[in-house]
């Protein structure tokens, strides 16, 4: 019996975040074909692809731009913890992202000795980021590297032809 | 130059359809019980309604469009047998292209009387296929789908390097 070909494809799929009653919780799943293959068988939440790329590189570049559009005016500290602990929002050290924001000319949250926050992160995005313009506030944004509402994710697909 | 054959694939996806609430009835029609089972809060006596969300599953790929929609035709004529279309989706705009006055021409127009009333529920959309479903002939089955045009299961997209 001859192998069925298959080639791999990029999806751009959700990040699921499960909401707990206080903010946003990731759910660290993909889409699982065994689990959310069957027709109607999704719930609002579920990771799902949205679109799909024969290049890594097409895929990062919608993922962007839908990561831009989903981001709108929404504040990504209400996505991952209470808003008061960097590391649930992103990989940068706390030294690394006032850096950053220096660079960026925003003004940057007052961090202690063990990088929490003193102020709520939720009022510092508030006050110093919601009113920038969209392409400094979605620089910010890159940042927080660990708030995100899409990835790219490679599946094989059979084909015929 | 004109692109090369193999740089680009025609890719079957299965349209994604969230649960978003049921329709009480009263008995499930015979050819519902399939749909009946897709309930994930089943009650016996309630059907699911479902909303299109945002995702594209990947299915099959292949480098012959003609291929491709001949998959994507098969499989969305047997996700169409065993439903009610006017499940999938709650208003007219969800269903068809057509606003509410040119899909009851359109049903008129193949031999259809559609639901009386001017502001016709989803209920009443959806009460009057189970009435007619049984005694529907093929060229009226194929005119309610060609009229439901946004109730699809599968579409196929291109892909290009």
């Amino acid at each position: 019996m001859t192998a069925k070909r298959q080639v791999t494809v990029y999806t751009v799929q959700t990040v699921a975040w499960e909401y707990n009653d206080e903010y946003f919780d990731r759910d660290d799943r993909t889409f699982d074909p065994k689990l959310h293959g069957q027709a109607d068988s999704n719930y609002l939440s579920d990771p799902v692809p949205v679109q799909s790329f024969l290049t890594r590189r097409k895929a990062e570049a919608h993922r962007r731009a839908m990561e831009r559009e989903r981001r709108a005016d929404r504040n990504p500290f209400q996505y991952g913890g209470y808003g008061d602990d960097l590391t649930q929002y992103s990989t940068h050290s706390a030294q690394a992202f006032t850096e950053r924001m220096q660079i960026l000319g925003v003004e940057p949250p007052e961090f202690d000795r063990r990088g929490q926050c003193e102020e709520s992160l939720w009022n510092w995005w508030a006050e110093q980021c919601q009113g920038l313009d969209d392409d400094l506030r979605n620089a910010v944004w890159d940042a927080l590297d660990l708030v995100i509402f899409y990835q790219v994710v490679p599946m094989r697909v059979e084909v015929e032809g | 130059m004109a692109r090369r054959k193999k740089d680009r694939l025609y890719l079957v996806e299965r349209v994604v359809w969230n649960f978003i609430g049921m329709r009480e009835v009263k008995v499930v029609p015979t050819y519902l019980a399939q749909m009946a089972k897709l309930n994930p809060l089943t009650s016996g006596r309630s059907l699911p309604v479902f909303g299109r969300g945002e995702g594209l599953v990947p299915v099959k790929a292949f480098r012959d469009r003609a291929d491709a929609d001949a998959l994507r035709d098969n499989l969305d004529q047997a996700a169409w047998a065993g439903i009610n279309p006017f499940h999938y989706g709650s208003q007219v705009r969800d269903w068809s292209s057509f606003d509410e006055g040119r899909l009851r021409d359109w049903l008129l127009d193949h031999g259809l009387e559609p639901p009386a009333g001017k502001k016709v529920t989803p209920t009443r959309w959806r009460e009057w296929y189970d009435q007619r479903h049984e005694a529907l002939d093929e060229f009226q089955r194929r005119a309610i789908r060609q009229g439901l045009d946004r109730v699809v299961f599968y579409q196929v997209s291109e892909l290009a390097e």
